[in-house]
């Protein structure tokens, strides 16, 4: 992009005047344009999200169910319609396969709506290909994937949100506020509870529907048959891949990366993670059991001392405070109607997951949930479900990114893709 | 017949026992659960898959036992007749506990069309020095082009420096699949690990690739930029250079490509870069500019702060704009005279940002005032992101600075400190406000007393009682008692928050200023406040009176029902009537100790004394969440009422839905009767999926 007259007919996502004061209409020429990939639940979410504002703009959506691409294109289309009369807009264009919309050179951003097993390589390809990328949680399927996506994203300088969006929520971060300003006490514990790792997948063989692309669907995930369960036949609910490992962690990952993300940004560890991993051994560990090199606990669930945790709880040696949507409640009381002093740091606060991605996106900041954050909440979610696949306690060395002395547990890292994926 | 003699016995009963311990050691997976899997498809029971899976992982710390099970699911891996998910389940046992033992029949479908993926998901994970060479060796074979992808993945993804002469071959070979794999491959391998890779492999990687990316081979650009990454982490940093000069200096390059060479630069050639970066704030490419605001925020080190900031004069607006976000970002408080100029910049834009930025570091006097200037000379979003900087400025002075000027400069500029001493918090200023409550100047008392609202304790109540009383008019005495009742609210001791209001009240004869009192003493809650409120209701005063009744009607708590209800039945006043009607049925709604049938008399009790259909609604209302057959009653019996019949309908509904469980028959009757005499179409709704319900 070009200063001056050039600037109207190229990429014009850097803090044009009118996007940050946020006041009066978009100019055409200083809308962000983003890229959507994957039209699933999720997708449709954040299409009819950025639909709605002003100064971005959808121009291009992939998708490996042609049905749903054309729902999502005529979406587009109608709810661009009045600009592209005025010539503000000049069509949205469908794709089957993600690396054609990334191979566009007029796109400045993508938004990843697909399964957990396709955000390694399609981070790492948008990177590459210079789009700024808003990515769903959870982050990645193996701790390697973490590794590389975080690597490619700064070497090419990308601004990347990730979709952990209670971040952007202010009960979670007055929450944390709290906890990370001492409100409650040096921390001893977290509980945050969330479900259970994904399985092997046993769905039997279904009629493949019409104008799915299965292969392009499965894509560096081993050979399986399809099964609607996988790809449902509507946008209505979730698709229950996450309950299976070849595509996802399960809840351990769907909602860690919500809850654990919580934790890790309560206790200051963004970008770090806790060095043993504990599975539950009905003696020593009630539960899976997560211990930080400062000595801070982390516990995957209830347990007897605090048996009805929801959501997660902060138990610090004056006082506990537990969020979850909907609530936060201290003990006592009194702690969460406490405001921040003067002396205390607070957190960044974010206008919106969404307005945060796209207002980084033109001041080159990081967002609320920058790649690293995700990355590091994931991992302490894939630890888990690696201690609880083996049944066996694991020490993490964060220098080397290796369990020390634990040939088994390292193979777990990363996952052999189908040919020709890569990362 | 001949019997065995006893140690015979024990002597065959010992060789069976060993017999059926070696067999279960040699084979400890079941012949017949072996049986099973062999002939597995996706949609079956996983049972067997999963004991055998269990059983992996329970003897992966037994060498002997494990070595068995992966001969065992080797003999499948072997077996012809073996099912696709069969032999799929057995590679990803593999994955995890292979040993050299299963290479060589791993080996043997590596280059099958329909097992490579799975064979690669077995072998590339394996530590062992023969899993590599299995898979170099399968590149000599034949195979379809993407088997020979998957592997050359494999390759790269192991990290395997000995495969660097092969993968140079297919690099420079014809097919563009082998060839983009084999780039990829080598880019993994010269920018692995050092645990990993050979301490020549980055070089001898590089080496390879750089011809290819001079010709603009896809991928090649990025595969070298990950061995001049590589090349530094084993210390060559002069080879890396070389390399991310030429990526970052050619602009025929891919513009991701030649940023990530620039951020090379900076790691391994730092202070010859820094005016590359700079430069591109002067640039006329706007998303360089962009990137280099990026790169300031993550150099560090207070000299580069005031480098980057003697820059700020000479750059264009649009780019002092993002220079200005990243220097305030860095959070080194060296940028802040660069800050304080910039405020003063004639494009809005820059100056928006700069007062932003103000905000995010340690406070100068300096800058503190700039941001009061600002904040009381301006208005729109110049005012508001200086107040919200003033709000959120950090420093250990800070408050104190601004404690210092509450006094000086000019009415704007104090209230806009004392707003922010306010909104900060500052627990250290409380003093020092109430100092200045008696301020000559009505606005700098007024926003003295909001921002005492956030912080005052019992030090400061009394002085900020003694606001309302002196206060000149109403809007200063308005502001004083929302204060007080804020701070008032925090004092436990019930007593000590209403005595400071009881003797101002017993002291003035103004009437006026008892209207206030009282209506303080309302919203301040607490049994003396009480008291007195009870003692002004029954006076002679009317308009005292009038207040009184206004704050028992609004009272919080549910200790004046009967209070309220004697109003409501007895007062000569409707208005009177009425507040205090609303009062009572908003109080009977909220929880208390008392017993259902007591509240269903408060709710009867208050549908008798309204005069009007208003309140009788709303008695209704409230009528609907009590779930018990005599509520049911009385809302039935208001269903004839043609002004109440729509909300008796709704109560009817309600409470029946509420009690059907313990009460069907009563319930069912009702919606029965709501079915007949309703008209409206969600109340029916609601009713039929009642009756459904019941009828289950």
């Amino acid at each position: 992009m070009r200063r001056g007259a050039a600037a109207a007919v190229a990429a014009p996502w850097v803090i044009p005047a009118s996007a940050l004061g946020k006041a009066g209409s978009v100019a055409p020429s200083n809308r962000i344009t983003i890229g959507l990939i994957g039209y699933g639940k999720q997708g449709n979410h954040h299409l009819h999200s950025l639909l709605a504002v002003d100064d971005v703009q959808i121009t291009a959506i992939s998708e490996v169910h042609r049905k749903f691409l054309e729902i999502a294109v005529e979406t587009t289309h109608n709810a661009y319609g009045g600009q592209r009369t005025k010539g503000a807009f000049s069509g949205c264009a469908g794709y089957n396969d993600f690396r054609d919309l990334l191979a566009r050179q007029d796109i400045d951003a993508v938004l990843i709506a697909t399964p957990d097993h396709w955000h390694g390589i399609q981070v790492i390809e948008a990177a590459r290909a210079g789009k700024d990328i808003y990515c769903e949680k959870p982050l990645s399927l193996t701790v390697e994937e973490s590794l590389l996506m975080v690597q490619a994203v700064r070497k090419h300088e990308r601004v990347f949100q990730t979709g952990s969006q209670q971040r952007s929520n202010q009960n979670f971060r007055k929450a944390c506020e709290l906890v990370r300003n001492g409100y409650i006490g040096r921390i001893k514990t977290v509980h945050a509870n969330v479900g259970p790792p994904s399985k092997p997948c046993q769905l039997p063989a279904e009629p493949l529907p019409e104008g799915l692309d299965w292969q392009m669907w499965l894509g560096p995930a081993p050979e399986a048959p399809f099964n609607a369960i996988l790809r449902p036949p509507h946008n209505d609910t979730y698709p229950q891949w996450r309950s299976y490992r070849d595509y996802s962690g399960g809840d351990m990952t769907d909602w860690g990366a919500h809850h654990f993300d919580i934790a890790q940004w309560g206790l200051g560890m963004d970008g770090q993670t806790p060095v043993e991993i504990h599975p539950p051994d009905g003696k020593e560990f009630e539960t899976l059991t997560y211990r930080y090199a400062n000595g801070v606990v982390l516990y995957h669930g209830p347990t007897k001392e605090a048996a009805k945790v929801n959501g997660i709880l902060f138990t610090g040696e004056e006082g506990k405070i537990e969020v979850n949507r909907g609530y936060l409640r201290s003990w006592p009381d009194s702690v969460i109607s406490a405001s921040l002093k003067s002396s205390d740091t607070p957190l960044n606060a974010s206008p919106g997951h969404h307005r945060d991605w796209i207002d980084c996106m033109k001041n080159r900041k990081r967002p609320i949930c920058d790649i690293e954050i995700g990355a590091s909440s994931v991992t302490v979610c894939h630890f888990g479900n690696i201690a609880y696949r083996l049944n066996q306690s694991l020490q993490w060395d964060p220098i080397e990114h290796r369990f020390e002395n634990d040939p088994t547990a390292n193979r777990l890292l990363g996952r052999t893709m189908r040919s020709p994926w890569r990362l | 017949m001949n019997s065995i003699p006893f140690h015979s016995f024990l002597i065959l009963l010992a060789a069976l026992c060993w017999s059926q311990a070696v067999n279960a050691a040699e084979s400890p997976i079941d012949q017949e659960i072996l049986d099973r899997i062999k002939v597995y498809d996706y949609g079956q029971s996983r049972a067997d898959l999963n004991e055998v899976a269990d059983l992996v992982t329970n003897a992966l710390e037994d060498r002997n036992k494990i070595e068995a099970i992966e001969r065992q699911l080797l003999d499948l891996l072997k077996a012809e007749d073996s099912t696709f998910y069969c032999k799929q389940f057995v590679c990803r046992q593999l994955w995890i506990m292979g040993s050299p033992q299963s290479v060589p029949i791993l080996s043997r479908i590596l280059t099958s069309d329909k097992f490579s993926d799975m064979a690669r998901y077995a072998l590339e994970r394996n530590p062992h020095s023969d899993a590599g060479a299995a898979l170099r060796d399968a590149l000599q074979e034949d195979a379809p082009v993407k088997v020979h992808v998957g592997i050359i993945n494999s390759i790269g993804q192991r990290v395997d420096d000995t495969a660097i002469p092969v993968l140079a071959q297919l690099a420079n070979g014809d097919d563009p699949k082998l060839q983009a794999a084999a780039i990829a491959a080598l880019g993994r391998i010269g920018g692995g690990h050092k645990r990993l890779a050979g301490a020549d492999s980055a070089a001898n990687a590089a080496e390879v690739l750089e011809p290819l990316a001079s010709e603009g081979t896809v991928g090649a650009i990025d595969a070298l930029l990950l061995c001049g990454d590589g090349l530094v982490t084993n210390g060559e940093s002069a080879s890396a250079r070389r390399i991310y000069h030429w990526v970052w200096g050619n602009l025929q390059n891919p513009k991701p490509t030649r940023i990530a060479a620039l951020r090379g630069l900076l790691t391994v050639d730092h202070e010859a870069t820094i005016p590359v970066v700079i430069n591109l704030f002067h640039g006329d490419d706007l998303t360089m500019s962009a990137v280099a605001a990026g790169f300031v925020r993550q150099l560090s080190g207070q000299t580069l702060t005031k480098t980057f900031a003697s820059e700020l004069p000479k750059m264009p607006a649009s780019s002092q704009t993002l220079l200005i976000a990243a220097l305030a970002d860095r959070g080194d408080p060296a940028a802040v005279p660069a800050l304080i100029e910039a405020v003063g910049h004639d494009d809005e834009q820059v100056k928006l940002t700069a007062i932003r930025g103000l905000g995010t570091l340690r406070g100068s006097q300096k800058s503190i005032l700039t941001l009061a200037n600002t904040a009381a000379t301006h208005k729109g979003a110049l005012r508001n992101t200086a107040r919200d900087s003033l709000a959120r400025v950090s420093g250990l002075r800070t408050d104190r600075i601004m404690i210092n000027h509450i006094s000086k400069g000019s009415t704007d500029r104090r209230t806009e400190l004392i707003r922010a001493l306010g909104q900060r918090h500052a627990s250290a200023a409380a003093q020092p406000l109430a100092r200045i409550l008696g301020d000559p100047d009505s606005s700098v008392r007024i926003a003295t007393l909001g921002a005492l609202a956030e912080i005052a304790a019992e030090g400061q109540y009394d002085q900020m009682v003694e606001r309302i009383v002196k206060s000149p008019d109403k809007k200063e005495r308005q502001a004083a008692s929302k204060a007080v009742v804020t701070v008032g609210r925090r004092i436990h001791d019930e007593v000590r928050r209403a005595s400071p209001l009881a003797n101002a009240l017993s002291a003035t004869d103004q009437i006026e200023l008892k209207v206030v009192m009282v209506k303080t003493l309302g919203e301040l809650g607490g049994q003396p406040a009480l008291s007195m409120l009870r003692s002004a209701h029954t006076g002679k005063e009317p308009q005292l009176k009038d207040a009184a009744i206004r704050a028992l009607a609004e009272w919080e708590g549910v200790e004046v029902i009967a209070d309220l209800g004697h109003i409501a039945k007895s007062s000569d006043e409707q208005t009177h009537r009425i507040l205090a009607l609303r009062g009572y049925i908003r109080l009977i709604g909220q929880p208390s100790d008392r017993s259902t049938e007591e509240t269903i008399g408060l709710f009867a009790n208050a549908l008798g004394v309204a005069g009007r259909p208003d309140e009788k609604k709303l008695a209704l209302g409230g009528l609907g969440n009590v779930q018990d057959p005599a509520a049911l009653k009385i809302a039935l019996a208001q269903l004839d009422n043609k002004d109440l019949s729509a909300e008796a309908a709704q109560a009817t509904v309600k409470i029946a839905g509420g009690i059907l469980a313990k009460h069907p028959d009563a319930a069912k009757a009702a919606l029965e009767k709501i079915k007949s005499a309703s008209t409206n179409e969600d109340t029916l709704k609601k009713a039929d999926e009642l009756l459904e319900k019941i009828a289950k």
